[in-house]
């Protein structure tokens, strides 16, 4: 699953450490999301967006055949 | 389960295992006691270095042990498990089969069985955490 939040976190000047704190994650978490290797769950996926005052589907994108693994 | 509380847990089992470790030496179980010793003292080490890190990140705001962490301990214990399973299951069957006949000491076994699992979800753990 593809997703926008090395681009929203730079937007907003925020570290990866900032980030996670704000949703209560490791940093070693948010590093994962941004390179796409670990999909979220829908707790966290809330989490991130709300963070950036977005809904989910603009931050988290699914394309067809994918996250499913 | 706070980080605080999960040490003194692991620590007053370690006490434990220090007081067996001290009572084999004392009936002369050499071997068994100072391993025994040698082992707990470096796991009680090893703890509180881990510890104090990890308490440094909860002070900053993270959570070491988030959803992620819990994700990847449960596919390292199940590829762990799996990987023993397989393993041990041809073990068995070709030694049945081919082997010789052996007499082993149970608790010998036992310890040795504990620590391949440990050591498998080691690297399991260390594999899917630079994958994932």
């Amino acid at each position: 699953m593809d997703n926008l939040l090395r681009e929203l976190r730079e937007r907003e000047s925020l570290t990866q450490e900032d980030l996670a704190a704000k949703v209560g994650v490791s940093r070693q978490t948010i590093i994962s999301l941004e390179r796409g290797r670990y999909n979220p769950s829908l707790t966290l996926a809330y989490k991130l967006a709300r963070v950036f005052g977005l809904r989910i589907e603009d931050v988290f994108l699914l394309e067809d055949g994918k996250g499913d693994e | 389960m706070t980080t605080q509380a999960r040490f003194m847990i692991g620590t007053a089992f370690q006490v434990v295992l220090l007081g067996l470790g001290i009572w084999a030496l004392y009936i002369d179980k050499v071997g068994l006691g100072s391993s025994l010793i040698a082992v707990t003292l470096a796991v009680f080490v090893a703890r509180s270095i881990k510890t104090r890190r990890i308490k440094k990140q909860e002070d900053r705001g993270l959570n070491p042990y988030d959803e992620r962490a819990y994700y990847i301990t449960g596919k390292a214990a199940y590829a762990a498990i799996s990987t023993f399973l397989i393993i041990s299951g041809i073990l068995v069957l070709a030694g049945s089969i081919f082997g010789p006949e052996v007499t082993v000491n149970p608790y010998n076994m036992l310890g040795i069985v504990i620590c391949i699992l440990v050591i498998l979800h080691i690297g399991f753990y260390y594999y899917y955490n630079s994958k994932e």
